[in-house]
């Protein structure tokens, strides 16, 4: 079934309504002041319940009955979550590897893994880039700009 | 005439081989840290500050200066070719300017940027010249209320930001507003939601945000497609603006300089509120609104001047208070003290040839700066004929190393791995991504105004309204926002909704 | 233009100069030096006038590096935790390290974890007024204040700081209240107090003797006057025994050997007693401390137990 925006503008607004509920809650826990001195919770609480008023709202908007806008289908295409997973979970790899074997290896790494899976290259030019990038991105940030990245076990 | 003795001396001091030389070499490095997202200009001035220690302080200032205003120069440029916004003050240029690059014209984008900059740049070191020490006091007379109503008023610019629903617009930027009250309490100290993470407590990241939410998240997108597109074609012949680009630009960067620059004054983080404003009086201004984010030249042009123009700004309570209002000229008064320079109001009188000497390199920087980015331009848009393909993963690492180059904190680079995925889901439920930055960066602001305005009135909201700077921006605040119910004006908005086939606000 | 940066890279790389190997067993790399705090604030440049010489006292690289965070607390609580092999040094603040284990719930080190190897440089906090304020002395602003409680109101920068405690301690002394507006940092305190919002600050020295001509210094915390402060009386000439200040030293792991230590002591007390830097930190408004090692564990340990009691007495020390 297609979806129109009022279904997405639902979804959202619930989790809208959750997020100033929990904020406006968790001002109280953390003290709210008193006007003539507003403690730590004040912003929290009062954002918090602007937040949900206004989500409210567009809850209510939702179930009005008009020409709503057409969505696209959430993944365009049906291997499209594929590619989606594939780059975050690389990223989070690269977050996780790259303090200990070092940063010019796991973008070495990281480069041609991308590469090869998400749109399939050949081996040649997979390790041209992913070499290139990770010699370049060394020079330019741990020699020119003596940025401290991590250089891991291995020494670079 | 004093200030033609100024200048003389100025130029005295700058045109020396050595000082030429310096102030090209902070130039080419903050274009450089310009261009590669997330190392800022803090983070240059600090690692190069060792080297500078053999330097004369005068030659020290003028390079340390050009990697300031080189960094807003070149943080446009990410913006435009692949939507990751260098720093906080591109993130509206990524609006425009990137739809431009989609249509091929990253050329003029680029282009206009830099003659924006340049434009913006020179008016401000007049600026500087000519009015510095009477505007210094204008900077005093904000305290703690007249900052949360111009904050307010900042706010309510979200209303402009908006190509669709006003409401969600709104809703955005409230919840950009929770998350700044993530971490300590800059008043009170007391944790907030940080779960006993420390590298939390000093809030969510602005840089980290604003890679997940626009380059991450474009990135992401772009994957979801199967066919491996190539980001646009550019025919070399349109690198520049052209008459009608020039015709449509003018005033917005002439609007913007003069905004940026007194906005810059202001501490905080000028730079982006100015481009942010900008913005808003381009679009509210403009005889064609709802074409806006789509890519007109006029949503590059305005901003990109006024961030700009705003550097220049930040010089005035340096030099005439001491006063440091942005972390970058924080580091720069850090300098000067290692230098054995006391700052404070005193500086200018004390040290006329530091003070005019970096005026005049400033002028000499802006056209350095100028005559490098335009070559460049040509060099960029080659960038994008690189394969999407082969472009992603390069985009994807500087993203991640960008972010940890920050403060090295890998909490950080989870965060903007999951400002990612929020800014992948909310593009799917049509919420935009401006509003949450430009919260994020006025939150931690307004709340301790606010906060300490009514410790200062002892409880009394009315504070607000008897302070008359105060008072005034509060009367605009409110004009804005009751302005959709005023029937001609509303009309105005009603007709650009249907324009765009927006929904009710 | 890709070829002039790699010819900039290039010469990036002859720049670089190579390690220098000192005499003894230790140091043998490079030593980081962590600063709690961003860059350009005063324990930066307190680190950046020491770099060159401590360079040269122990014949090795000194890499400065910031670990910004919590006022401190996120990089003593890593540092606390760092392996002890001398290779890495922390600025320390007080009263910051002691206040915050005592009363931030986050703030996961311990004070005695940080063994001090000495404390270089102390920041007397002084009370100011505006120029033109009708208060012009301290006798004055003690009168107004009891006269009109709650009326004054004071800037501080940052809950539970230097200044906080320093205003406990005043008010407690002089028997007064003020109102105490808590800024996120010197400058927006001293911008307030130019523009008038706010009526008096607490003020580090340094930006005290910055503000000179714009503000009116009441009394400083220090026992004999200030050179660069000729015309402000102390606290003590005016009757207080009262000695707001800040420190900064630097410290390392606890269990750092002492042979290492002793090494790092004697290259910072070195470093630190050079005339030059004197002079420097002298004309910025600072005051020379040179304490060493066994002179500021037994000073933190002092402090330690007077502020103990002062959070106890206004409620504020942490329910473990």
């Amino acid at each position: 079934m297609e979806k129109k925006i009022n279904h997405y503008n639902r979804i959202s607004a619930l989790f809208f309504i959750g997020v100033g509920m929990f904020f406006s809650f968790y001002g109280r826990t953390v003290e709210i002041g008193a006007w003539s001195e507003p403690g730590p919770g004040f912003m929290p609480f009062w954002s918090g319940i602007i937040l949900t008023i206004m989500a409210v709202f567009l809850l209510l908007g939702s179930f009005k009955r008009k020409e709503w806008q057409v969505m696209p289908p959430f993944f365009p295409l049906a291997d499209s979550w594929k590619r989606v997973l594939t780059a975050f979970l690389s990223m989070v790899a690269y977050l996780l590897l790259f303090e200990l074997l070092g940063f010019t290896l796991v973008t070495f790494i990281f480069i041609a893994f991308l590469l090869k899976t998400v749109f399939p290259q050949n081996w040649k030019r997979t390790l041209i880039v992913a070499s290139a990038t990770a010699i370049l991105a060394r020079l330019i940030f741990i020699n020119f700009l003596r940025t401290q990245l991590p250089l891991g076990f291995l020494g670079f | 005439m004093d200030l033609l003795n100024h200048l003389v001396l100025g130029s005295q001091v700058l045109f020396t081989p050595i000082n030429i030389f310096f102030c090209f070499i902070g130039v080419l490095m903050g274009t450089l840290v310009g261009v590669l997202p997330g190392l800022g200009p803090t983070a240059a001035i600090a690692l190069l500050l060792p080297s500078t220690f053999h330097m004369t302080p005068v030659t020290a200032i003028i390079m340390l200066a050009g990697i300031y205003y080189g960094a807003m120069y070149g943080g446009s440029t990410t913006s435009i070719l692949v939507n990751i916004p260098g720093e906080a003050a591109s993130v509206i240029t990524c609006l425009d300017g990137y739809q431009m690059a989609l249509k091929g014209r990253a050329g003029p984008a680029l282009g206009i940027a830099a003659f924006g900059s340049f434009i913006a740049g020179t008016l401000s070191i007049i600026g500087l010249m000519l009015v510095a020490p009477p505007l210094a006091k204008f900077a005093l007379a904000f305290g703690p209320p007249e900052y949360f109503a111009l904050m307010l008023l900042g706010m309510v610019v979200l209303i402009y930001l908006a190509a669709g629903s006003m409401l969600k617009a709104l809703m955005i930027g409230v919840f950009g507003l929770l998350l700044s009250t993530i971490g300590m309490d800059s008043i009170s100290g007391t944790q907030r939601l940080t779960f006993g993470i420390l590298e939390f407590s000093d809030g969510v990241g602005l840089i980290p945000a604003i890679m997940g939410l626009f380059g991450v998240a474009e990135v992401i997108v772009n994957l979801e497609e199967g066919i491996t597109r190539s980001v646009v074609t550019t025919r070399v012949r349109d690198l520049m603006p052209n008459l009608q680009d020039w015709k449509d630009s003018i005033w917005p960067i002439l609007r913007g300089s003069v905004l940026g620059f007194f906005i810059g004054i202001l501490p905080g983080p000028a730079p982006v509120i100015s481009a942010f404003t900008s913005y808003a009086v381009e679009k509210k201004l403009s005889k064609y609104p709802e074409r806006f984010g789509t890519g007109v030249i006029e949503g590059v042009a305005g901003p990109e001047s006024a961030n700009n123009s705003a550097t220049g700004g930040a010089f005035i309570p340096l030099f005439t208070l001491g006063i440091p209002c942005n972390s970058v000229i924080a580091v720069l008064l850090g300098a000067f003290m290692i230098y054995g320079i006391q700052p404070g109001p005193m500086m200018i009188d004390k040290y006329p040839d530091l003070f005019w000497g970096t005026v005049m390199s400033m002028y000499l920087g802006n056209v350095m700066l100028l005559v490098l980015n335009l070559p460049l331009i040509g060099i960029w848009v080659q960038v994008l004929k690189v394969p999407y393909p082969i472009l992603f993963p390069i985009i994807l690492l500087f993203c991640l190393i960008g972010v940890f180059s920050l403060n090295y904190s890998s909490v950080e680079v989870a965060l903007m791995i999951g400002f990612g995925i929020f800014g992948y889901l909310a593009r799917k439920f049509q919420y935009e991504m401006a509003p949450l930055v430009l919260a994020l960066v006025l939150g931690p602001m307004m709340e301790s105004n606010v906060r300490l305005s009514l410790v200062i009135s002892q409880g009394d909201p009315m504070i607000f309204v008897t302070h008359p700077i105060s008072a005034g921006l509060m009367a605009v605040t409110f004009v804005l926002l009751v302005s959709p119910f005023i029937p001609w004006i509303g009309k105005r908005r009603k007709k650009l909704q249907e324009k765009v086939g927006g929904e009710e606000v | 233009m890709k070829k002039i940066s790699l010819c900039w890279l290039a010469v990036a790389f002859l720049l670089v100069p190579g390690l220098a190997i000192g005499a003894a067993d230790f140091p043998k790399g490079p030593i980081t030096y962590i600063i709690p705090f961003n860059p350009g604030g005063q324990s930066d440049v307190e680190a950046r006038l020491q770099q060159p010489s401590l360079e040269k006292n122990l014949g090795t690289k000194i890499i400065v590096e910031y670990k910004p965070g919590a006022g401190g607390a996120l990089a003593w609580t890593q540092f606390s935790k760092a392996k002890p092999d001398g290779y890495t040094v922390c600025g320390i603040n007080i009263p910051h390290i002691i206040l915050q284990p005592l009363s931030q719930k986050d703030a996961a080190f311990k004070t005695v974890d940080l063994k001090p190897l000495c404390i270089f440089e102390s920041t007397p906090i002084g009370l100011a007024v505006k120029k033109g304020s009708k208060i012009n002395t301290l006798k004055e602003f003690i009168d107004f204040a009891k006269a009109n409680p709650g009326k004054i109101t004071v800037g501080i920068s940052g809950k539970l700081s230097g200044h906080h405690m320093a205003s406990l301690q005043f008010e407690k002394k002089t028997g007064t209240k003020l109102t105490l507006v808590t800024f996120t940092g010197a400058a927006p305190q001293a911008t307030a107090l130019l523009g008038g919002h706010i009526e008096a600050i607490w003020g580090n020295s340094s930006d005290l003797v910055s503000y000179q001509n714009d503000m009116k210094v009441l009394a400083i915390g220090t026992e004999k006057r200030m050179d660069t402060l000729p015309d402000v009386p102390t606290f003590q000439e005016l009757g207080m025994k009262f000695y707001p200040r800040i420190d900064r030293g630097v410290a390392v792991p606890k269990d750092t050997p002492a042979d290492i230590a002793a090494k790092l002591e004697k290259a910072f007390l070195d470093t630190v007693n050079e005339k030059e830097y004197l002079a420097k930190i002298t004309k910025a408004g600072f005051v020379a401390m040179g304490l060493n090692s066994r002179e500021a564990m037994k000073y933190i340990a002092e402090e330690t137990e007077e502020y103990t009691k002062l959070l106890v007495e206004h409620d504020l020390l942490l329910k473990k």
